[in-house]
C-alpha cells in the first residue's frame, strides 16, 4: 500500500490542474485509476457535465464466446451521483464486477463492490437483470465496472448521454459466429484494424426536435449475426436480400397468408361489383378495413390462426392485416406484392448494407397493374389506398418477390396540403368580420383528425383555435369530412374587430389572421442533427379584403418571392389592388421533408422572414 | 347470469354516450375479514370498453407481494352487440411484471392481463380473489376510481368476523344493510347510476367527491411491533416504537459534528443538512417490510445512500447527537393528490420528512434531496395535513404553506427594437419561493431538457434564446436568478413611419394562471407575485406620442398594476400584480374570467411609437 501512495504521489506533482489530457486507454486497467481521474473536477470541452464516462472497452472473446465490457465512469457533479446506478443485463451474479474510488485526504480510497449491491430484477416473465447500486458515490467519484455476457451484443454505442472520453471496441474474428455491423450516428470514430475501432472525446448526446427517432443518431454499431456453426454446420441466418425474400415467402405466417382461402368468397363477390381496377382496390381495400381492426401492434408477420382472428375475432396485428389485403387484391386479380420495411422509430434501412431480418420489422401491400401504382395500409380507419400511416414514412422498402430484389420509395408523393380562402369584410364603424374556408387533404387531413380528436366537442376546438390565433372571435363553424378522398372542409365565421388598430385618422389591419405556420417551428439556435419533417407540405392562402368606400389605401405590403438555396422550400407573396378590395396571396411550399443540420440555420431564416411578410399590415386612412 | 348478461349489455347499447369510454355495468366486491392476518377478497366485474379510449380499463393489473397473493383470475371478453363470448383468458395467460426505474428495487411484482380485443364495443367480464396476509388498511373500495367511467350497480360487502376490531369510514355513501351471519357481522354498500365525469378537476377533487369505503383494524402489527389506530397518537407511538433503534455514527461524521460551532441552531441545522447532501445519495430500496423499517444508520453511512425513511433517520440521529431534538414527518406526498382522512388515524402515509421546532419557528428538511436549502420542501408535501411525530403527542399539522407573498417572479428587462420590428432583450430573472422549484430542470435536466423549459416560457411567435445563465447567489436561501438573452422577430410591427408593440413585452398573463374558458374552471394552486420592469429604448429613433393609460384593477381573485412612462431615450412599462390560491368555478369563474379578460385586453393595448424624422 505504501509503494501505492508513493507511485501515486509523484503522478500528482506532474499531473497539473485535471481536466481531460488522459487518452491513452489501453494502459487503463480495471481496479486501478489514476489521481489525475481522481482530481478531476470538470470535462473541459463541456463544463455542464456532471458524469462522464473516462473509459468504456468492449471486447468479444472468439474463444470464449463472450462479450466483456470495462467500463469506468466519473461523477462530476452532486447531480451526477445516478451513473451509480447501472442495470446490467447479464445471466450471472458473478459475471459483473465494480469498484467505487473515492479521494480521502488525497490519498485514493477503493471500495469492492460486494453482492449485497447487486439486487435482481424480474423484469418480465424470465427476463431478469441485475441492478447495480454503487456504494458512496458523490462528487469526485470513479465508479469501475466490468461484466460479461454469451455471444454478441445487440449494439456497442460510442456516445452516451453523458461525453465519454475513449472509447474502444474489439471484436475477435471467430469461425463460429459471423457477423455484419451497420454505423450510426454523426460522431466520428476511428478504424484501427478490421476488428478494432476507437472514439475519444465523443459529446454527450442530446436530443433535438423534429428527430425520426433518436436511436438513428446517437453514434453506435448495431450488429447482425449472419452465421454460426452448429455442431460442426454452418447455419446461415440472412446472407441477402433474396434470402430474406425466399424466407418470408416460404415462411407459413407471412407467405402463407397470400393463400388464405377464406378470402375466395369475398373475392368473388367482388369482382362481380367491380369492373375497373380502381374500383377492385377500393372495394378490397374496404373490406379488409371493415372486418378487421388493428390491435396496435407493430409486426413483420402475422401470429398463429390468422382465420381465427379474421373471421372471429375481427382483429389482427399489422402483419396480418396487409398480408391478407395483398392476398384479396391478387384474388380479385389486381397485381399486387408485400412490401417489407422498417418503421421510423425502428431504425433507418439502409439497401446497402448487409441485409438483415432484424432491421425489417412491418410490412404494407404494394400494387403495381396496369399502370397503377400504390402502396397501402389498412391499419387505420382514417386511411385510403395510396396513403401510408406516418411511421411508415422511412425511406425505402424491399419488395418481397421470389424472384427479384426490388426497392419500393415509401414516399409516394402525399403531402400534407392546405387551402385556405377567405372574404374580409371591414365596415365603417371599425368593426371587421370574415368567412374563411380551410380544406385539408392527403396528410393535412390526417393531422386534422389526430388534432381534432383531442377535443370532446367542437367548442373546446374552437377555444383551442381562439388562443392560438389573437384577435379572433369564432361565431360559426361548420365542418365537413370527405374521408374517402382524404379531405376536410372548413367553414368559419370571424369576427376580427379585435384586430383593426384604429389610430384616429388611420385604421391598421394585418390580413393573415389564421395563418398555418403562425409560429416559428424552429426555436433553437443551433443544430446537430437533420431536421425530419416527415412529409412534404403546403399551405395556400387567399384573403380578400373588401374596405369602406371612403378609406384609402396609404400603404399596402408588396409582392415578394423566396427561395431556399437547396430548392426545399419556397415562399411567395401576391398583392393586388382592384378598386376597394384589395387581394393577397401567399404560398408556402416545402419540398423535401428532410434538412441537413448545416441548412437549419436556413430554414429557421425562412420560416422567419415569411412570418414577418405575413404579419405585415394594410394602412388605410379615413377619407372625407 | 347469462340473462343478467344479455340484459346488460342491451341496457348498454341502449344508453351508450358517445364520450363514455366506459361503463361498469355491474360490480360485486366482498371483504371478508376472518382474522388481522386473513383477509379475503373476492371480486367480479363487467365493464363495456366503448372505444380506444376506453382500452385501458379492459386490463388487469394488480400487484402482489409475501403479503397479497392472486388467485383464481378469470377474464372473458364478450362482444358488445351480441353478447357472445369471444375470448377467454385464465392467471396462466397473466404476465408477471417487475420493472422499476433505475434509483429503486423492491420485491413487489405485477401481474398483468391485456385481453388485446379492440372491436368496440365489447365487454370484459372478470372474477378474481385476493388474499391478504396482515395488513394496516384495506384497500378502498371506490367504486368509480376515475374519470370517464360510468357505473350501472355496484356493491362492496364487508364481512368482519365477531373476533376481529375493525374500523369503517364512509365517505359520500351510506350503508344499505347490515346482518348477521356465521362468518360474522356483514355489510353491504351500493351504489347505481353514477354518471361518468370529464376531466375537467384536478385528481385529488374528483376523488374527494366518491363514494368510498375505507376498513383499517383498530389493532395491528408489524416486524413484532404491535400498534394501535384508535388515535394519531396511538399511531405515532407505535411509529416511534418501529424506529427507535439506537444509532451508530462513523467516527468522520462525530468529528464533523463536533467542530461545528454550537450556540446557533440554524447554522448547525444548514451544516449538518450540507454535509449529508454531500455525502448519500436517494436509492429507494423495498424489500420485506421496507416501507416502514428502513436500513439502519450504520448501513446508510456504509452504502452512502437510503431511502427517505433511512435518510430522515439518519439526519435526526446526527442532530440529536449534536444536541438538536427534531421530529419525524409523515406526509401523503404528490403533487395532486387526495388529502388524508383526518379523522380516521392510521397510515396513510407513503413518504417521511423531518421538521425541527426552534424557538421561533420550525425548520422543515427534505432528506431526499441533494441539492434544496434547509426549509425547503417543494411542491410535493406542501400545504396539507401531516402527521407530526412526536412521544406522547403525536398529532396532525398543517405543512408548510407558500403563499403569493412567498412566490415571487422579478423581471428586469432592456429592450431594443429595430427598424424591422425585430428586439433584442437582456432579461434578468428573480425566483422566490415555490418558484425556485424551477431551478430543478437547470440542475437535473440535460440541455435539450433545459431548452425546452426555458422555450415553453415565452408566447413569442418566433424568437431564438442566444445566451442563458442561472445562478443561486446563496445556497442557503430558496432563491436564484436567471438571465437571458433573447432575439425576438416580430415584437414590434413597422407600419408606414410607426412602430407599433403591444404593451406587455414579457409573458403574458395567461402563462401564470391555470384556467379554463371551456370548461369553466380556475385552479390557483398556489399564490404568485410577479413584478416587472420594462425598458423599451428608442435608439433616437423614435417617440411616443400617447402614452397608454395606467391600468389598476383590483378583485377578490387579486389585483394588477401597469404604469407607462417615457423620457426622451426610454419607455418604462412596470407591471405588477399577484393572485392568490383559489378554485373558481361557476359564478365566481365567470367573475374571475372577466377579472382576466381585463387584463388581457389592457395588455394587448398596443404602444404607437411615431418616427422622429
Amino acid at each position: 500500500m505504501a509503494l501505492l501512495k508513493h507511485f501515486y504521489f509523484s503522478f500528482f506533482i506532474i499531473a497539473l490542474a485535471s481536466t481531460s489530457s488522459f487518452s491513452q486507454s489501453s494502459k487503463i486497467k480495471f481496479g486501478s485509476v489514476s489521481m489525475e481521474e481522481m482530481q478531476m473536477t470538470h470535462y473541459e470541452k463541456d463544463s455542464s457535465a456532471d458524469a462522464v464516462i473516462l473509459y468504456d472497452k468492449g471486447r468479444f472473446n472468439a474463444k470464449e464466446l463472450k462479450f466483456y465490457r470495462h467500463v469506468r465512469v466519473k461523477i462530476l457533479k452532486k447531480t451526477g451521483t445516478n451513473w451509480g446506478n447501472w442495470t446490467i443485463n447479464t445471466p450471472y451474479r458473478g459475471y459483473i464486477k465494480a469498484v467505487v474510488y473515492n479521494l480521502k485526504d488525497n490519498e485514493i480510497v477503493e471500495e469492492k463492490v460486494g453482492n449485497d449491491a447487486l439486487y435482481e430484477e424480474q423484469v418480465v416473465e424470465d427476463f431478469y437483470v441485475y441492478k447495480l447500486f454503487a456504494p458512496h458515490v458523490t462528487e469526485g467519484t470513479v465508479i469501475d465496472i466490468s461484466y460479461s455476457h454469451p455471444g454478441l451484443p445487440n449494439e456497442w454505442r460510442f456516445q452516451e448521454r453523458i461525453p465519454v472520453i475513449c472509447n474502444e471496441l474489439k471484436l475477435e474474428i471467430s469461425e463460429y459466429i459471423k457477423y455484419t455491423k451497420t454505423f450510426y450516428g454523426f460522431e466520428p470514430i476511428e478504424t484501427i484494424s478490421l476488428s478494432e475501432w476507437k472514439a475519444e472525446h465523443v459529446p454527450a448526446f442530446i436530443e433535438e426536435p423534429y428527430l425520426s427517432h433518436y436511436s438513428n443518431y446517437i453514434t453506435k454499431f448495431q450488429f447482425q449475426v449472419t452465421s454460426f456453426t452448429f455442431y460442426g454446420r454452418r447455419v446461415y441466418l440472412n446472407s441477402s436480400w433474396s434470402n430474406i425474400n425466399s424466407l418470408l415467402l416460404n415462411y407459413s405466417q407471412f407467405g402463407g397468408l397470400l393463400n388464405s382461402g377464406f378470402l375466395n368468397q369475398p373475392a368473388k363477390e367482388i369482382e362481380a361489383k367491380a369492373s375497373t381496377t380502381e374500383e377492385k382496390i377500393n372495394l378490397a381495400y374496404k373490406y379488409i378495413q371493415d372486418n378487421m381492426t388493428w390491435n396496435n401492434r407493430v409486426a413483420l408477420t402475422a401470429s398463429t390462426n390468422v382465420k381465427n382472428s379474421f373471421q372471429n375475432e375481427h382483429t389482427g396485428n399489422s402483419a396480418e392485416i396487409n398480408l391478407l389485403l395483398t392476398a384479396l387484391l391478387e384474388k380479385v386479380g389486381v397485381k399486387s406484392y408485400p412490401v417489407v420495411l422498417s418503421t421510423r422509430d425502428n431504425g433507418f434501412l439502409f439497401p446497402h448494407n448487409p441485409p438483415s431480418l432484424n432491421q425489417l420489422n412491418y410490412v404494407v401491400a404494394y400494387v403495381n397493374h396496369e399502370g397503377t401504382e400504390m402502396l397501402l395500409d389498412a391499419t387505420s380507419k382514417d386511411l385510403v389506398p395510396g396513403v401510408l400511416p406516418t411511421r411508415c414514412l422511412n425511406g425505402q422498402g424491399l419488395l418481397v418477390h421470389r424472384d427479384h430484389v426490388l426497392w419500393v420509395d415509401l414516399n409516394m408523393g402525399k403531402r400534407n396540403i392546405k387551402r385556405q380562402f377567405a372574404n374580409v369584410t371591414i365596415n365603417e364603424d371599425g368593426s371587421a368580420s370574415a368567412k374563411l374556408t380551410n380544406q385539408s387533404s392527403e396528410y393535412g387531413y390526417l393531422e386534422w383528425v389526430e388534432e381534432k380528436d383531442d377535443f370532446q366537442e367542437d367548442e373546446a376546438y374552437i377555444q383551442h383555435l381562439e388562443s392560438n390565433f389573437s384577435g379572433i372571435d369564432i361565431t360559426n363553424y361548420e365542418v365537413t369530412k370527405d374521408k374517402e378522398n382524404l379531405k376536410v372542409t372548413e367553414v368559419f365565421n370571424v369576427d376580427l374587430t379585435e384586430n383593426i388598430l384604429d389610430l384616429d385618422n388611420e385604421v391598421i389591419f394585418s390580413p393573415f389572421f389564421m395563418y398555418e405556420y403562425n409560429e416559428n417551428p424552429f426555436k433553437a439556435e443551433t443544430r446537430k442533427y437533420p431536421v425530419d419533417l416527415t412529409y412534404p407540405s403546403e399551405f395556400q392562402s387567399t384573403i380578400i379584403v373588401d374596405c369602406p368606400l371612403n378609406y384609402q389605401i396609404k400603404s399596402m405590403p408588396s409582392s415578394i418571392a423566396m427561395k431556399m438555396q437547396n430548392g426545399g422550400g419556397e415562399f411567395t407573396f401576391l398583392s393586388n389592388q382592384m378598386g376597394n378590395k384589395v387581394q393577397f396571396k401567399v404560398l408556402i411550399k416545402i419540398t423535401q421533408p428532410v434538412f441537413t443540420e448545416t441548412e437549419y440555420l436556413e430554414l429557421k431564416q425562412f420560416f422567419s422572414q415569411s412570418l414577418v411578410k405575413v404579419n405585415e399590415s394594410i394602412v388605410f386612412t379615413k377619407g372625407v | 347470469m347469462r340473462i343478467i348478461v344479455i340484459l346488460s349489455f342491451v341496457f348498454a347499447s341502449l344508453l351508450v354516450n358517445a364520450q363514455e369510454h366506459a361503463k361498469v355495468l355491474s360490480q360485486k366486491t366482498v371483504y371478508n375479514i376472518k382474522s388481522i392476518d386473513n383477509v379475503e377478497i373476492q371480486k367480479s366485474y363487467s365493464i363495456v370498453i366503448n372505444s380506444k379510449k376506453g382500452y385501458h380499463w379492459a386490463v388487469f393489473r394488480d400487484y402482489f407481494d409475501e403479503f397479497k397473493t392472486i388467485k383464481n383470475l378469470n377474464m372473458t371478453i364478450r362482444d358488445g352487440a351480441s353478447g357472445e363470448k369471444v375470448k377467454k383468458f385464465n392467471k396462466g395467460d397473466a404476465l408477471t411484471l417487475g420493472f422499476s426505474s433505475s434509483y429503486e428495487i423492491n420485491d413487489s411484482k405485477t401481474l398483468y392481463l391485456d385481453p388485446d380485443y379492440h372491436n368496440y364495443p365489447f365487454i370484459v367480464e372478470v372474477s378474481v380473489d385476493i388474499k391478504i396476509k396482515g395488513f394496516t388498511a384495506l384497500p378502498v373500495w371506490i367504486p368509480r376510481p376515475y374519470f370517464n367511467l360510468s357505473v350501472d350497480n355496484a356493491s362492496l360487502e364487508l364481512i368482519v368476523d365477531d373476533n376481529v376490531n375493525v374500523k369503517i369510514k364512509e365517505e359520500n355513501i351510506t350503508l344499505h344493510s347490515e346482518k348477521k351471519t356465521e362468518e360474522g357481522t356483514s355489510k353491504l354498500y351500493s351504489v347505481s347510476s353514477l354518471p361518468h365525469q370529464d376531466q375537467k378537476i384536478r385528481f385529488k377533487e374528483f376523488f374527494e367527491q366518491q363514494p368510498r369505503v375505507y376498513v383499517k383494524p383498530l389493532e395491528f402489527q408489524l416486524d413484532g411491533v404491535v400498534g394501535s389506530t384508535e388515535s394519531w397518537k396511538d399511531f405515532g407511538e407505535w411509529f416511534l416504537a418501529l424506529n427507535s433503534d439506537s444509532y451508530v455514527l462513523t467516527a468522520e461524521t462525530k468529528t464533523f459534528i463536533d467542530a461545528l460551532p454550537k450556540g446557533n441552531k440554524k447554522q448547525v441545522i444548514d451544516e449538518v443538512y450540507g454535509y449529508m447532501q454531500d455525502k448519500v445519495r436517494y436509492i429507494s430500496i423495498q424489500l420485506g417490510i421496507g416501507g416502514f423499517k428502513s436500513i439502519s444508520t450504520e448501513e446508510v453511512e456504509a452504502t452512502g445512500y437510503g431511502d427517505c425513511k433511512a435518510l430522515t433517520t439518519y439526519m435526526k440521529n446526527m442532530l440529536d447527537y449534536a444536541g438538536i431534538n427534531s421530529n419525524y414527518i409523515l406526509v401523503y406526498a404528490g403533487s395532486d393528490v387526495p388529502d388524508v382522512l383526518t379523522d380516521f388515524p392510521g397510515n396513510q402515509f407513503n413518504h417521511v420528512f423531518l421538521g425541527i421546532p426552534l424557538a421561533m419557528d420550525t425548520v422543515y428538511l427534505e432528506c431526499t434531496s441533494q441539492i434544496v436549502p434547509s426549509n425547503y420542501i417543494g411542491t410535493f408535501t406542501d400545504n396539507r395535513n401531516v402527521l407530526w411525530i412526536a412521544k406522547g403527542n403525536s398529532q396532525l399539522i398543517q405543512s408548510r404553506t407558500y403563499t403569493y407573498q412567498d412566490n415571487i417572479e422579478k423581471n428586469f428587462a432592456k429592450i431594443s427594437v429595430d427598424d424591422k420590428g425585430k428586439g433584442k432583450i437582456a432579461l434578468s430573472t428573480e425566483n422566490r419561493g415555490i418558484l425556485f422549484d424551477d431551478i430543478m430542470v437547470y440542475k437535473y435536466g440535460k440541455e435539450n431538457h433545459i431548452r425546452d423549459a426555458n422555450i415553453s416560457k415565452f408566447s413569442y411567435k418566433d424568437f431564438t434564446i442566444n445566451n442563458f445563465s442561472y445562478n443561486q447567489d446563496d445556497k442557503k436561501v430558496a432563491a436564484f436568478t436567471s438571465k437571458f438573452s433573447i432575439e425576438v422577430t416580430g415584437i414590434g410591427r413597422k407600419v408606414a413611419d410607426k412602430l407599433i408593440t403591444s404593451a406587455n413585452l414579457l409573458k403574458p398573463i395567461d402563462k401564470y394562471l391555470d384556467y379554463n374558458e371551456y370548461l369553466g374552471y380556475a385552479d390557483i394552486l398556489r399564490g404568485i407575485t410577479v413584478e416587472d420592469s420594462v425598458e423599451l429604448l428608442f435608439q433616437d429613433k423614435y417617440w411616443v406620442n400617447k402614452l397608454p393609460q395606467d391600468v389598476s384593477l383590483t378583485s377578490e381573485f387579486g389585483s394588477y398594476t401597469m404604469t407607462f412612462e417615457a423620457n426622451e431615450d426610454k419607455l418604462i412599462v412596470r407591471r405588477k400584480f399577484f393572485f392568490t390560491k383559489g378554485k373558481y368555478i361557476e359564478e365566481q369563474f365567470s367573475e374571475f374570467s372577466s377579472f382576466v379578460n381585463k387584463i388581457k385586453a389592457a395588455e394587448k393595448a398596443k404602444i404607437v411609437m411615431d418616427s422622429k424624422t
